[in-house]
């Protein structure tokens, strides 16, 4: 059930209803809804992904309760590694089984042997990275002793499988989202009114701007060679546009629909397009997938702390890593070690940490400075988001080799759509919303004084009209494949 | 609580009452458009009604770009009136639609669009909102699922009309050439195109999708019925540019062996009705002056063959 379908419009305020009224007398009730609902959701894709996460989340839930009440240290420490190994097999098992195996069968091939390898005829399950690191991240604090293991397993099912981020973040640790499934929720009007406003801009950003970037983003990456540098620049531009829309729209509406009932979830995403160096950009991007691989990879191997040689190998773990975490594709690994490239030199030169604040604190416009820097590294993350969106590092390169070339200085081609000029218009709304808002939680976020309220709502109302007249075909979110 | 249900409330009613004025606002726009020469096709078949015998040619706009009625009533001797307008209506609401006016003697040439056995497409799109906006009466022909359809593409449908109807009054009055009731003749087809030149992309038509076995058994379900009637339901295929056709070839071929295995009486085979890309209009369904007659006179043979010998098809 795609959160911008007819369905998920019908299954939303039900469910919300619900909640609030028939199923709101206790706690206990309100879990076990909250966990039929969500298996619902999830099964409305495939009924057969359920007999997975029900598996995957009993098995960490039992394990958890025995590394808590084991004292010795090397059982605690076999349990765990049982544990990362259910839910690592499985990750490995539908994700990256045939990738392994068709790279496996090509390094023969290259030196002269041949040979038939049985790939596996398998679906991803949808979400799986996601809910897999949710309940690895769980095992791990139970096993540092960072967090008591779970209370009851309504709960924890309920934690695993809550519907808002089931499917594509973001990733949730136990230690901020179970503890709210121990309390009962009451209905807050200023949370549940602020979680509708960001589901509104996740929908804008998801189904006027990615949907219909993507309509452009398809026609150039798969026939670059046909058109003009300029064009193909274009493609690479909205590509990055298309990406942090599709992603963040589906971060806010997920974010915005956990607070109908009751639930704050992490931020995602904080505005990464006006950062001023890519280190700014991983700390405002994915945030929750960016710190989970901070606290259980990149520490755990000793982080920035070492000689030269470690800190440098930290860095090209980490990246690389996350970028196969995205999918199994020499594409996603070219991405995450070409992120490290540019994450280096401002390590090394210990300057990793100098954008913490906002950019243009306190003023309405950046200084030059500040905007040479954001388009600079807006223009760095373009060119590895083009390994990120291309089938083959080949074609990635065939891309980025096709820029250099005089037709760059020519108008790029528009594909005879009428509308062209509307899409810009809402990129520019996006942007302007944002970089107004880049203070707040979301686009939408408003603390503003009583008198700007109906200003405030024919807004809204605009936009709901905006997005219904203006939304793309409708697309998967891309980070359902992940 | 009360202050959310009631903020959210007012909230989603300003949308209704706004998709609610969209529909029924008066627009220039939609008593000009093609939608509405429904009325004009409406016209012909009652004016008709009174032949022994009419061919009647039925389907989206691969059959009111692609017939040159004229030249068949000429040919054969015998009344003709092309119905076709738009094929994201569906095939069940384009058929559902016409049933009414079939009687005894009438020769239905039906050629639906490929797309219409993919998925859901014979259950139509945003044009049946269209199409119901002109003619209301017809909504008494939509099952459940076209309802959905029509209530999840209403909301877009109004937000246009309002669009045009707001830049009307500004004097900006979108230019619809082709796709304008005053294109089609006398007789159904679509003639507004002749004088202008756009051609196709460069890609192919791809057809999207599961094959739904539904279509031909809704198919076989009309056949019985005008059967019943004493008419006769004949399907021909729809024209397709070259490349698409050559890229959804097994898709085709599928349907074609479908369509043998089904009681319908079938006219011509898919490839005979595929010319090269000079010959398409805007699309790969929509043929330009030449391919209009082209596909037409290959019509009138595959009829007269037909008329000559019924078991023609077998």
């Amino acid at each position: 059930m795609l959160f911008n379908s007819i369905e998920f419009a019908i299954f939303l305020p039900v469910v919300f209803l619900i909640y609030w009224f028939i199923v709101n007398k206790n706690l206990q009730l309100q879990n076990i809804f909250l966990l039929a609902a969500s298996y619902f959701f999830y099964g409305w894709w495939d009924y057969r992904f359920l007999v997975l996460i029900l598996f995957s989340s009993i098995v960490d839930f039992f394990l958890a309760k025995k590394i808590a009440a084991e004292s010795r240290n090397s059982q605690r420490k076999a349990l765990l590694f049982l544990s990362l190994f259910l839910n690592l097999g499985f990750l490995f098992y539908f994700k990256y089984y045939n990738f392994f195996l068709d790279s496996f069968v090509q390094s023969f091939t290259a030196f002269g042997h041949s040979f038939d390898a049985q790939r596996l005829d398998i679906i991803l399950p949808v979400g799986i990275s996601f809910y897999t690191f949710q309940t690895l991240s769980y095992s791990i604090d139970v096993y540092r002793r960072k967090l008591e293991p779970a209370k009851d397993l309504v709960s924890f099912l309920a934690y695993v499988s809550f519907f808002p981020q089931l499917v594509a973040g973001p990733i949730e640790r136990a230690v901020n989202l179970l503890p709210q499934f121990y309390r009962k929720r009451t209905f807050n009007y200023f949370q549940a009114t602020d979680g509708l406003r960001q589901i509104l801009w996740g929908l804008f950003k998801k189904m006027v701007i990615a949907d219909n970037c993507s309509t452009y983003v398809i026609h150039i990456f798969d026939d670059y060679g046909v058109y003009s540098a300029s064009t193909t620049l274009l493609g690479c531009v909205l590509f990055a546009i298309q990406i942090y829309c599709d992603f963040s729209g589906y971060s806010d509406v997920a974010i915005g629909t956990a607070r109908l009932f009751g639930f704050d979830l992490k931020r995602n995403f904080a505005f990464p397009y006006f950062s001023r160096d890519i280190a700014e950009f991983w700390r405002r991007w994915h945030i929750s997938l960016s710190t989970w691989f901070r606290d259980y990879l990149y520490i755990p191997l000793g982080g920035s702390q070492g000689s030269l040689g470690k800190k440098v190998r930290n860095i090209f773990i980490i990246f690389i890593v996350s970028g196969f975490w995205h999918g199994a594709n020499w594409t996603y690994i070219t991405w995450g070690a070409l992120n490290a490239v540019f994450f280096l030199p401002l390590l090394l030169l210990s300057k990793n940490r100098s954008y913490l604040g906002v950019v243009a604190e306190g003023r309405t416009l950046p200084n030059f400075t500040e905007l040479i820097q954001m388009l600079t590294t807006f223009a760095i993350t373009c060119l590895a988001w083009v390994f990120f969106r291309a089938s083959s590092v080949e074609k990635a390169l065939g891309i980025i080799g096709q820029l250099p070339n005089k037709t760059l200085f020519i108008l790029p081609q528009s594909f005879n759509d009428t509308n062209l000029p509307l899409y810009a218009v809402s990129i520019a709304l996006l942007f302007t919303v944002e970089w107004i808002q880049r203070n707040s939680e979301h686009g939408l976020n408003f603390a503003d004084p009583e008198y700007l309220k109906p200003l405030k709502r024919l807004f809204c109302i605009f936009l709901a009209l905006f997005i219904i007249y203006y939304s793309g075909e409708q697309q998967q979110f891309t980070y359902f494949q992940f | 609580m009360s202050k959310f249900l009631k903020q959210t409330g007012l909230f989603f009613l300003s949308l209704l009452l706004i998709f609610l004025a969209g529909w029924s606002i008066p627009s220039k726009w939609i008593t000009e458009s093609l939608h509405y020469s429904v009325y004009d096709k409406h016209k012909l078949l009652e004016e008709t009604v009174d032949k022994s015998s009419r061919i009647i040619f039925a389907g989206g706009s691969n059959v009111s770009f692609g017939v040159y009625s004229p030249a068949v009533e000429d040919s054969l001797g015998i009344t003709t009136v092309n119905t076709a307008i738009h094929a994201a209506y569906g095939l069940k609401y384009i058929l559902d639609d016409l049933e009414p006016y079939v009687k005894k003697g009438d020769i239905i040439v039906l050629a639906p669009e490929y797309a219409q056995f993919q998925e859901d497409s014979f259950l139509g799109s945003a044009a049946l909102v269209q199409g119901l906006n002109v003619i209301p009466q017809n909504s008494k022909l939509l099952d459940s699922r076209q309802w959905v359809l029509f209530f999840k593409n209403l909301p877009r449908h109004a937000l246009s009309k309002i669009r045009f109807y707001l830049s009307s009054l500004f004097g900006n009055n979108a230019s619809i050439d082709a796709y304008h009731r005053s294109a089609f003749n006398a007789y159904g087809d679509v003639e507004g195109h002749w004088s202008y030149q756009i051609g196709l992309s460069k890609s192919p038509d791809v057809l999207v999708g599961q094959y739904n076995p539904e279509v031909i058994a809704y198919i076989e379900r009309f056949d019985a019925l005008v059967k019943k009637r004493g008419a006769q339901l004949l399907v021909a295929f729809p024209t397709f540019n070259q490349s698409s056709f050559l890229h959804n070839a097994k898709v085709i071929e599928h349907l074609y062996q479908e369509f043998q295995q089904s009681d319908i009486e079938v006219l011509g085979t898919p490839e005979r009705y595929s010319f090269p890309d000079r010959f398409y209009y805007d699309s790969a369904y929509h043929l330009n002056r030449d391919g209009q007659f082209k596909r037409t006179n290959l019509l009138i043979e595959d009829l007269k063959h037909y008329l000559q010998n019924a078991t023609y098809s077998r």
